[in-house]
């Protein structure tokens, strides 16, 4: 019998099956990005006896979880260990903002920067009175000012051979230069919040992770708030969410984007307090 | 006449795609190379929690500058415990091996200098200490609290005070 020719096989289709599987990958994986919220475990620093601040309860935004584990924030009205019950857990955001913004327009020692001079009666009002943190306004010449007295206490603690409390000035002043660029940046002098005020988090042991994670999420919500609004008053041309996202996909990011990252957060820092709780 | 004769048949000639399968492999290598993946598959069950205005960890994986911590209730049904033991973390093998790489908080300490020890030595020289390496805590959205204080108190310990909760992002914009 005569042999026959195999016929070959035609792989022109081969190209489009694998497309086509491709694509059908391509639709549906999810890339699921990592997202998370970064915080900081405070390091044990030695402060000063003497220095050791008593914070007060106006510096304080205290969220706390009741016996049902529903969030609760400290009532601002009554100043007592009084926690109002939320009906709904998203306004903590709201509140937050108010808390942040309340004093910001009423700086306390915009009309005090000269020495000798005395508190005007108001502002003593105010200092005594408010429930909110108070605001200063860093102007250069306070600055360097308040830089030249930390100079003093060092020298003072050097002599008694403090360090201690040597270290703490230094800290300080380096923290003074720090705001030195700032204002240089921002080319106006800065309005900066207590550095006591902190939003203080406390939960108890059997709080599920979710309610954790979502006093974080409201405390970000309101930064952002905040951070965007501030954006608009200064000019920039986009919100803090529209940098922080431009830096994450440039590479490498624009240095003044960045810069002006920092300064946003530096004007609003996220100072956090999580409280380990009792088993 | 005609010195070139047609030979009657006429039409397009067929378009070459034998470079479509070279295409299509240059994709997948894309992506392949693009995608991160799981540094480990955990033991534990995590189901998601949700939250707004997160930050995106992409950057810190690219450079090794990250750390899976996994909280949750044990996969395997034999190991699911009461009460106390109903908790347990999921860490990479890098710690003396435990049947089914389940650990609690005593061992975060030296996993989390084992494996900075394991890191490239690019990111080792970035981050002269482990205190700026992020430690990421992927906890079921159940898993209470206490937990992720007593890993947080492990990881001062060792001097590492950078952590992440994470959590999935559902920002509207």
């Amino acid at each position: 019998m005569a042999q026959r020719d195999v016929p070959e096989v035609n792989a022109g289709s081969m190209a489009d099956i694998a497309f086509l599987l491709l694509i059908f990958f391509l639709v549906t994986t999810t890339m699921d990005k990592d997202t998370a919220y970064i915080r900081q475990i405070p390091k044990e620093v030695e402060l000063p006896p003497d220095l050791l601040p008593e914070v007060a309860p106006r510096n304080m935004f205290r969220i706390k979880t009741n016996k049902n584990d529903e969030l609760t924030i400290a009532s601002r009205k009554v100043k007592s260990e009084n926690f109002e019950l939320l009906d709904d857990p998203d306004k903590i955001s709201d509140s937050l903002v108010v808390w942040y913004s309340a004093n910001r327009n009423t700086p306390f020692n915009a009309k005090f920067l000269d020495p000798g001079q005395t508190i005007p009666q108001e502002i003593q009002r105010l200092v005594q009175t408010t429930e909110y943190p108070l605001y200063t306004l860093w102007t250069k010449k306070y600055l360097s000012k308040k830089w030249d007295d930390a100079e003093i206490e060092i020298e003072k603690a050097e002599n008694v051979n403090d360090q201690i409390k040597s270290k703490y000035f230094q800290a300080k002043q380096k923290e003074y230069d720090k705001r030195k660029k700032y204002i240089d940046f921002y080319e106006k002098p800065l309005l900066l919040i207590e550095s006591q005020a902190h939003v203080k988090i406390e939960v108890s042991s059997k709080t599920p992770y979710s309610t954790f994670v979502k006093i974080h999420s409201e405390i970000e919500e309101a930064l952002s708030v905040l951070r965007n609004k501030e954006c608009k008053n200064l000019g920039y041309s986009e919100s803090y969410d529209e940098l922080k996202r431009k830096v994450l996909i440039e590479n490498p990011p624009k240095e003044s984007d960045l810069d002006k990252i920092a300064l946003l957060e530096y004007l609003f820092p996220s100072n956090i307090v999580e409280v380990k709780p009792k088993k | 006449m005609s010195k070139f004769k047609k030979d009657g048949r006429s039409g397009a000639p067929g378009v070459n795609t034998s470079s479509l399968p070279d295409i299509v492999f240059m994709l997948l290598f894309f992506f392949m190379v693009a995608t991160t993946s799981k540094e480990n598959d955990p033991t534990v069950e995590i189901r998601k929690t949700e939250g707004v205005k997160t930050t995106d960890l992409t950057p810190y994986k690219q450079r090794s500058e990250v750390d899976f911590i996994y909280l949750g209730r044990p996969i395997n049904k034999a190991r699911q415990g009461e009460g106390d033991d109903e908790w347990f973390l999921s860490l990479d093998n890098v710690v003396t091996p435990s049947k089914d790489g389940l650990y609690n908080a005593n061992h975060v300490g030296q996993w989390k200098l084992a494996k900075f020890d394991q890191k490239p030595a690019r990111t080792r020289e970035a981050n002269s200490k482990v205190a700026t390496i992020l430690t990421c805590i992927k906890a079921d959205k159940e898993a209470p609290t206490i937990k992720i204080f007593e890993i947080r108190d492990a990881l001062k310990d060792v001097e590492a005070f950078s952590v992440a909760y994470a959590v999935t992002d559902n920002s509207t914009n």
